[in-house]
């Protein structure tokens, strides 16, 4: 079942290669905005079934945005997964703990990425990629909730 | 005259005793001191003069103190023969500083009675006797004739008896002159010694100025050997200076007041001054001054020494750059440098006699009371030991907080704690560069992964056909473009990571792990890699595995993982890679070992160096960084343990790498 994902990021690069990887590997519907502000607006008409949030971004950082959709009457209880760059251990410690469904760190393998999204959500439809064994960087985990 | 023994019963007594026992005629006789010495010429011409003048056979010179009379000189009787004063008639001469004449002594009832008298020895029946007085006047004897027959001795021989008495005494007042004189210079040579042998400088000066007396230490103090002081002017005495100026103005001033102590300058004939410590005081007739110098040149430089030392330190604390101060055991500032004024924000010399924990110290950096019972300083006191703190916040006057890190160090005496000294140093810009460099290290990784993920992620999606079927040498190219990705984002991570442990920024986060499980989570990293590389992974923990370990479970997962992918990619195919483990009394040891060709001779210390990485001699592609192993190394150092490349012997094949870890104090508890 294809589920809608509204994908946060400033980076036109990545926006475009997440949202290909989530579209066409994954079979979802993506809404990609450049920022915490017109995320907030595209919330409502949107409906999304997880919020992919970038964390470093010029104005409205990853977290701020966050507490913004909270406060959104469409946002309250919207799943959040971040997408971040900034792969410390502490600071992923302290992004779980905003109240997330998980995190993720970039670089991504595009053709993991469907899979690991699914994974953090629970979604037993989406089509896994291939091996997390075969991505570099930062082990994606997940949080309590 | 002598009673050899005393005798039962005891005649009465014959003499009045008053004037015998008066303690100024009894002082006069001892200081004559003539009884129970031996005979002398002197006293012995004249008794024999008188015996053979008035041709008696017994003449004395007898004395007569408190108790008995005892013979000086004598004539016809034993020099130093002795009576008993009751019955003695020279005692009755003297208690009545009169002569005495008895004629007949059996026809006199005051002797009839006598044993000297009655008894056959001596068998006295007549006797003569006139007073012998001592220089000062006091009857201390007799000058005494006596026979054995009654005789009357008349007015001739008394006068030839007073007249010999009157030798006796001139002979008595000679050697008592003599005496004196002998005391006097005795007195005279001990006060002169001791005057030579003091140290200290005397001159005794009339109110005239005029010196009567100078020892030789004061001949020393002025450098004048050969001038005699006595008899000089003060004005010529002393040379110009201020000593000399005090003493004259004590002169002029007429009356001394008390005791003057004070030191002042010595002006010397030799041109040179010396610091003495002058006390002057009256002679005790008042008729003058007695004025004592003391060469204080020693203390002064020993002053000097001591004032030198105490600038020397003063300069090296207030130039020092660490706040250094020191509190006494409850707490009061005694101390403190210009960098602890500065540090705390205080006017010069406010701090000492404040507590500087109520002053400075009293909230912890959040605002909470901070306790002087859990002070360091406190604890210092009451422990003896010093205590080192990176991270504490003190206040300055204004109440702004300032960064501090500082060693509390016990100050002791003899095993008493006395006080703490503290040095201090404001470590607030430390803080914030370590803040700043972990802020921009943030920055690149954001910033170099970003582009990194873009390339990363469009070369992947164009591999994984979502644009279309890749013709196969679009394929290969565009896999070699995506591995070098790969490889590029390894570089990227180490070299953050290199960065960070530099940069002082790598914080371990420590956990109480089972080595088991952190050796399982970095086999599982690998097994893919190890598979597609066709090598057999063995795991050989023993007791190891169970073992549980304070560590950063993360950090030790990567140092594992570089070890193992490095032995998966050195290894030949088909060969095995076994992790192994044992435990010491103070170190879990884990090995990573591989059947490869062993890292070459040349190459065992540089691998651990940057980008010292072994070649790939069989020509496969390695890929690794040449990070890993030195950033495996900080990081097994930074967990106080060591990763080293085991000495192989010759009949080995492969590596071995050995990582240890300490064994935590507290790993047995349940965390």
């Amino acid at each position: 079942m294809s589920r809608t994902i509204l994908l946060v990021d400033d980076d036109d690069a990545i926006r475009l290669v997440a949202r290909l990887s989530l579209e066409r590997l994954g079979g979802h519907e993506v809404v990609a905005v450049a920022g915490g502000q017109a995320a907030l607006e595209a919330l409502a008409a949107t409906a999304p079934d997880v919020v992919l949030l970038d964390v470093m971004m010029p104005g409205m950082d990853g977290p701020t945005t966050l507490q913004r959709v909270r406060e959104h009457p469409a946002g309250a209880s919207v799943d959040v997964v971040f997408l971040t760059a900034s792969v410390r251990p502490d600071e992923v410690a302290r992004l779980e703990a905003l109240g997330v469904v998980g995190v993720l760190g970039k670089p991504f393998e595009p053709t993991a990425l469907p899979g690991q999204l699914a994974a953090l959500l629970g979604w037993d439809e989406g089509e896994p990629g291939p091996t997390p064994t075969s991505t570099p960087g930062p082990t994606p985990s997940g949080a309590d909730h | 005259m002598d009673t050899p023994e005393p005798r039962a019963p005891r005649a009465p007594a014959a003499v009045p005793a008053t004037r015998l026992d008066d303690p100024a005629r009894l002082r006069s006789l001892r200081e004559l001191a003539l009884l129970d010495t031996d005979a002398e010429e002197r006293f012995d011409r004249i008794t024999r003069t008188v015996a053979r003048l008035l041709e008696v056979p017994i003449a004395m010179l007898n004395l007569v103190d408190d108790e008995r009379q005892w013979a000086k000189s004598a004539v016809g009787r034993p020099q130093g023969v002795a009576a008993e004063r009751s019955i003695s008639f020279c005692a009755t001469v003297v208690a009545e500083d009169t002569a005495l004449a008895v004629p007949d002594t059996l026809r006199d009832p005051r002797f009839a009675t006598n044993p000297m008298v009655v008894d056959d020895e001596p068998g006295l029946r007549c006797y003569l006797g006139v007073p012998v007085h001592a220089p000062d006047g006091q009857p201390v004897g007799s000058l005494c004739v006596a026979g054995t027959e009654p005789r009357q001795l008349g007015a001739t021989e008394h006068q030839i008896l007073a007249d010999l008495a009157g030798w006796v005494e001139a002979e008595l007042a000679r050697g008592q002159a003599a005496a004196l004189g002998r005391r006097e210079r005795d007195t005279a040579q001990r006060l002169e010694a001791v005057s030579a042998a003091v140290p200290d400088g005397v001159l005794v000066f009339d109110r005239g100025g005029i010196v009567v007396e100078a020892n030789r230490a004061a001949r020393r103090l002025l450098a004048t050997q050969d001038t005699d002081l006595v008899g000089v002017d003060l004005t010529d005495a002393l040379p110009f200076g201020p000593a000399r100026d005090r003493l004259l103005a004590l002169l002029r001033a007429e009356q001394l007041p008390e005791t003057i102590i004070e030191v002042v300058d010595l002006t010397r004939f030799d041109g040179t001054s010396l610091p003495v410590e002058l006390t002057v005081a009256s002679t005790l007739d008042g008729g003058g001054y007695v004025a004592v110098a003391r060469d204080v040149s020693d203390r002064r430089r020993q002053e000097e020494v001591l004032e030198a030392l105490r600038r020397r330190h003063e300069t090296i604390l207030s130039v020092a750059a660490d706040a250094i101060l020191r509190i006494d055991r409850h707490g009061i500032v005694e101390f403190a440098n210009p960098a602890a004024e500065q540090l705390l924000g205080v006017p010069h010399g406010t701090l000492l006699g404040q507590s500087l924990h109520e002053r400075h110290h009293a909230h912890h950096a959040d605002g909470s009371p901070y306790r002087w019972e859990q002070c360091p300083s406190f604890r210092t006191l009451r422990d003896g030991h010093a205590i080192h703190v990176t991270d504490e916040v003190y206040r300055r006057a204004d109440g702004t907080p300032v960064e501090v890190a500082y060693t509390s160090t016990p100050v002791l005496d003899d095993r008493d704690v006395t006080g703490v000294v503290m040095i201090m140093r404001d470590i607030s810009s430390q803080r914030e560069v370590d803040r700043l460099k972990t802020a921009f290290l943030s920055t690149v990784s954001h910033e170099l992964r970003t582009p990194l993920t873009a390339i990363k992620g469009s070369l992947g999606l164009l591999l994984a056909d979502v644009v279309g079927p890749l013709a196969t040498e679009q394929r290969e190219l565009i896999t070699v473009a995506h591995d070098s990705t790969d490889r590029l984002v390894r570089l990227v991570n180490d070299l953050l990571d290199l960065s960070r442990i530099e940069a002082g920024a790598l914080r371990l986060h420590l956990a109480d792990v089972a080595v088991e499980e952190v050796v399982g989570s970095a086999v599982r990293g690998v097994a893919g890699a190890a598979d597609a590389a066709g090598i057999d992974l063995v795991r050989d923990l023993g007791e190891a595995g169970g073992a549980v370990v304070r560590l950063d479970a993360d950090r030790v997962v990567q140092i594992l993982t570089n070890l193992l992918g490095n032995a998966i990619r050195f290894a030949p195919t088909g060969s095995e890679v076994a992790v192994t483990g044992h435990v010491t009394d103070e170190h879990v040891v884990l090995g990573v070992h591989d059947q490869g060709a062993g890292v070459p001779l040349e190459a065992r210390v540089r691998i651990f160096e940057r980008f010292g990485q072994g070649d790939a001699s069989d020509g496969r592609v390695r890929a690794g960084t040449g990070l890993g192993l030195p950033i495996a190394r900080e990081l097994a150092e930074a967990h106080g343990g060591t990763l080293t490349l085991v000495d192989r012997d010759a009949t080995a094949t492969g590596s071995t790498f050995e990582l240890r870890l300490p064994r935590h104090p507290r790993a047995q508890e349940p965390t």
